[in-house]
Order: structure tokens, then C-alpha cells, then sequence
């Protein structure tokens, strides 16, 4: 709805399809550096991108649609019952399964473990800052924040990581 | 070695693996999938049902009546207070705002943004959900009146109104800016209702009369601004609006200040509520309650309501206070409280449709609270 005396600017949304082409991959990585379950980040992904094209007349036209769909499913991998439900789910199909989870490296497998010990909106804040490389506005947007206090979950979180990872910090922010 | 390469390595070889898992899912399938889950979740929901219903069974029936037969009590929400007869749930959300009326009750859902404000229609004669209607972003609060439900926003210091068609449940009209609002006031001093045609709001620049047919605003030179704004509501056929001590009462035609008073008994209290309910006119704060006269504004009586009651709402017959984590029944006959009513946790309260309403932000559902004889 625009204002009288204001010009409005229409945003046509994507299509459904191509936004979900972009973006499966990495929303799935964003929920598997939440929740470390990849099943509980595969059942979350496809249940926030089934919300998304539900509801896509209206997610459509948010400006960041994509930010809309990480927090529905950063929201719902972290979920202890539905975690739980996921993970039962893959053991009664675990023999039909199509492949085993894929493999991340040590290295890999550190850093996100050591990640998922940080409190929640920091574990958030530093998943987007290096999986999407968002700049502390948008991921204020995200987490519903000021852009200060995004700065302080990573830098928190970056010096936690650093002190339980043996690494010095490097940069800002 | 820093962090930020080993953590840009790290998140690389996340998104490879994520993409080891294959392509996206086909849309269709997932769909499948998910109704052949909510099929197998309600066939589970059924069983409990059915099994708890038993259970039920056998612990009442040993203790019936001498026909071996009783009626079935409506059972309260597990865990709150007796008073609590149903939690509907609304969604989530930052804030809230309640109006009920016999036929909907308006739940006004402010999100976070990227997500848009929400309007939530209850059913009170089913206690569902039936409609979700965006109103945009800055939602503050929600009246209805003249066949509409209204919408106040202040959006960038902005303030505006989102009319609401409860037809068919969409957006029908936004009203020209009303005025503006400061940082400092927003979502603190707003108040909104309707009366006649005639919308009326109090926001961070006063009090403002919207007339929707004339497509009108007109800033209401009075009441001057003597407080902070606390009230605003319409009876015995006037407005009422207090700020800081005083009542002020104003023509509906066309907002000239009629009166306005300071009882002296209103002393002991800093205001923070105004409502209409039971005939009166009623003021809370500083957990007191003030009764007075609708056509007169003179004081009937104030009286202890409440730790921390804040909060007044009411409708023909009832009236409530609420503060702290509480909700006060008031005896509206003998002035004085006849039930608390401890709740988790306190947001917006309505009266109406024959219940009382409180919105519990944290977990995203309406109480429906029974008012009692």
C-alpha cells in the first residue's frame, strides 16, 4: 500500500522456481551451521521453502525473501521435537536412503562444531557473516537488531572461536 | 594462521557439501511427502484423542450421579488458572494489540521486520482462527466500529490508518498521514478508536479526528497536552482522553473540549488506562481503579485493584484491570475486585464476545478467560 502523494515503486517478485533453484543450497547450509544435523537441515529447508511458496504472493515482495526463508529455517532446525522427529524419520529410511551424508573435512567439521557452541544469535550471526558474507546491516536485519549489536555477537563469537580453535582473530569486524 | 580464512574454507566446503546432497527436491514431491505426513500426524492426533477421551471416561464416570450419568465440565487450559477456558494460538510475535467485538476477535500481531504486520481473526463462537490479513509494517493498534476494522501505523514518524474490510477480511483503504509521531512516544502513547463515523486517535502529536467519508483529518486543538496521553475511549455519548491528571471531555461532532477536571481523588494514581465498561467511565493506575460517572466525569469511587494494574478494559456488563502478571475481575456492582487471575504472562486485554481476551506474547496465543456470572 503506498502513501497518497508518495510514488510508488512496485517490486515484481522473482518467480518461485528460480528463487528456489538459488537458494536451496545455501539456505540447507545455513540450517546444517544451526542445527548440525544435516537431517534436521534437510526436513527445516524444505518445509520453510514449502512455507515460502505457500504464502509466495506475499514473501515474494519482501525485499530480502531469502532472509525470510533463513529464519524459518534456522527456526525450525533448531527445534528440539522436530530435530528428533527428522533425525527417527532417516532411521526408518535409512536403508532406502539415496546416499550417505556428504563429507566435510576435519577442518570443516571443527569450525561448525565449534560454532554451534556459541549462543544463538551469535552462532547466527557468524554462519551468515561466512557462509552469505553479509554485511552487519543486513544481518541486523536478520536478527531483528541494531548493526552495534551485530557487531558484538561477531565480535564475540569471533573471539571464542578463535581462543577454542587455536586461531588468532584476523580482521574486523 | 587468522580465523576469517580458515572460516571462509570452512563455509566453502559447507555449501559443497550441500550440494553433494543433490539437486533441489521437486516441489511436488515434497508437497506429497508433506500431506502424507499431515495425514499419518492427524490419524495419531485422532488415536490420542480418542484414548484420552477413554481415559476421561473412566475417571468421571465412577463418580456420577445416581443415574451413573454427569455432565462434562468445558475443561480449562492444563497449567493456568481455573478462569483460562481456551488458548488460541495467534502466532508469534514482538507485540500486541486486542479488540473484541460479538462476531471477531481482532488480534493486531506486530512482527519483526522483514515480516509484515499482521491482523488475526478469531472466531469466538469457535475460538479458530479464520482470517490473517497483512496490514504492512508499524502497526500499532487496532479498533473497529461503523462496519470496519481500523489499523493505526506510524511508520518513519508517520501516522496513518489501514481500513479493513471484516466482509471479506481485506485491506479496503489507507488514510492520508495523520500527523507525526516522535521515537520517544511511538507505541507508548497511541490509542485509537471509533465512535459513530468518526475514527479518533491519540498519537505523539495529539489527539486527531479522522472522519473516513470526508477523507478528512482534523488535529483536535484541544486537550491541551498537560501529561503523557493515557487514555482514550467514548461514554455516556462523549470522548474521553487523559493526560497527566485530567479528564478531558470532548463533542464527538467535532472535538470541543467540554470540560476538563482533575479530581482530586485520582490523587493517589498516576493514570495510565481509560475505558468504557458497565455504564462508567473508568481510570487505571498505580494499581487503583477509578469509577466515574459517563455523562459527568465525577468520581464514584477508586478502589485497590491490583499489584501493578496499569490496565482497565470493559464492554456493557464487565470490567477488567490488569497489571503485573495478573488479571482482575471486577465486581462492577460493589466496586471491587472479584477474582485474580494469575496469568504467565500480560499483553494486550479486550473485553467482548462474552469473554475477556489477553493476548500472551511469547508463545503466540490468545487466553480466553471467563468473566464469571
Amino acid at each position: 500500500m503506498a502513501d497518497p502523494g508518495e510514488a510508488a515503486v512496485v517490486r515484481l517478485p522473482e518467480r518461485f522456481e528460480a528463487f528456489y533453484e538459488r537458494e536451496y543450497h545455501r539456505v540447507l547450509g545455513f540450517a546444517y551451521a544451526v542445527a548440525g544435523s544435516w537431517e534436521a537441515a534437510e526436513d527445516a529447508t524444505q518445509e520453510a521453502f514449502l512455507r515460502a511458496h505457500r504464502d509466495w504472493q506475499r514473501v515474494g515482495h519482501y525485499d530480502q525473501p531469502g532472509a525470510w526463508v533463513r529464519r524459518v529455517a534456522a527456526n525450525l532446525a533448531v527445534s528440539t521435537f522436530r530435530r528428533a522427529l527428522a533425525e527417527a524419520r532417516a532411521v526408518v529410511r535409512l536403508a532406502a536412503r539415496r546416499q550417505p551424508d556428504p563429507p566435510l573435512h576435519a577442518e570443516a567439521l571443527d569450525f561448525w562444531r565449534a560454532v554451534r557452541s556459541l549462543p544463538a544469535r551469535q552462532r547466527q550471526a557468524i554462519a551468515l557473516f561466512y557462509l552469505e558474507g553479509w554485511p552487519t546491516a543486513e544481518i541486523a536485519r536478520f536478527l531483528g537488531c541494531t548493526e552495534t549489536t551485530v557487531r558484538g555477537h561477531l565480535h564475540r563469537g569471533r573471539a571464542t572461536l578463535a581462543r577454542r580453535l587455536g586461531e588468532d582473530r584476523g580482521g574486523a569486524p | 594462521m587468522t580465523l576469517d580464512p580458515r572460516g571462509r574454507r570452512a563455509a566453502q566446503a559447507l555449501l559443497q557439501a550441500a550440494e553433494g546432497l543433490g539437486p533441489a527436491p521437486d516441489l511436488a514431491r515434497l508437497r506429497r511427502r508433506r500431506r502424507r505426513r499431515a495425514a499419518r500426524r492427524a490419524g495419531l492426533a485422532a488415536l490420542a484423542v480418542t484414548v484420552a477421551a477413554a481415559v476421561l471416561w473412566q475417571a468421571l464416570a465412577p463418580s456420577g450421579g445416581p443415574d451413573g450419568t454427569r455432565p462434562l465440565a468445558l475443561p480449562g487450559v492444563p497449567g493456568l488458572d481455573g478462569h483460562v477456558r481456551d488458548a488460541i494460538p495467534t502466532g508469534r510475535a514482538a507485540g500486541t494489540d486486542l479488540v473484541a467485538g460479538p462476531d471477531a476477535v481482532w488480534v493486531l500481531n506486530r512482527s519483526r521486520p522483514p515480516d509484515q504486520d499482521q491482523l488475526v481473526r478469531v472466531d469466538p463462537a469457535t475460538d479458530r482462527v479464520v482470517a490473517r490479513i497483512p496490514v504492512g509494517r508499524g502497526a500499532l493498534r487496532v479498533a473497529v466500529g461503523d462496519g470496519s476494522v481500523w489499523v493505526l501505523r506510524a511508520t518513519s514518524g508517520r501516522v496513518d490508518l489501514v481500513q479493513v474490510d471484516p466482509a471479506t477480511n481485506r485491506v479496503v483503504k489507507t488514510s492520508p498521514p495523520l500527523g507525526a509521531t516522535s521515537r520517544r512516544d511511538r507505541g507508548v502513547t497511541e490509542r485509537l478508536l471509533v465512535a459513530g463515523r468518526v475514527v479518533w486517535a491519540v498519537t505523539g502529536a495529539g489527539v486527531l479526528r479522522y472522519d473516513p467519508a470526508a477523507g478528512a483529518v482534523v488535529e483536535v486543538a484541544g486537550p491541551e497536552r498537560v501529561g503523557p496521553l493515557s487514555g482514550l475511549a467514548v461514554a455516556g455519548g462523549s470522548i474521553w482522553v487523559v493526560s497527566g491528571m485530567v479528564v478531558f471531555k470532548l463533542r464527538p461532532g467535532d472535538g470541543t473540549v467540554l470540560q476538563s477536571d482533575a479530581p482530586k481523588e485520582l490523587t493517589p494514581m498516576i493514570p495510565s488506562g481509560l475505558a468504557a465498561g458497565a455504564g462508567s467511565l473508568w481510570v487505571a493506575g498505580s494499581g487503583r481503579l477509578a469509577r466515574l460517572d459517563a455523562v459527568t466525569g465525577r468520581v464514584a469511587a477508586v478502589f485497590r485493584a491490583g499489584p501493578g494494574v496499569a490496565t482497565v478494559a470493559g464492554d456493557r456488563r464487565n470490567v477488567v484491570g490488569a497489571g503485573g502478571k495478573a488479571l482482575y475481575l471486577i465486581d462492577p456492582a460493589a466496586n471491587r475486585v472479584r477474582a485474580a487471575v494469575p496469568l504467565p504472562q500480560l499483553g494486550a486485554v479486550a473485553v467482548g464476545g462474552g469473554a475477556v481476551w489477553v493476548t500472551d506474547e511469547p508463545r503466540g496465543r490468545l487466553l480466553r478467560v471467563d468473566p464469571g456470572p
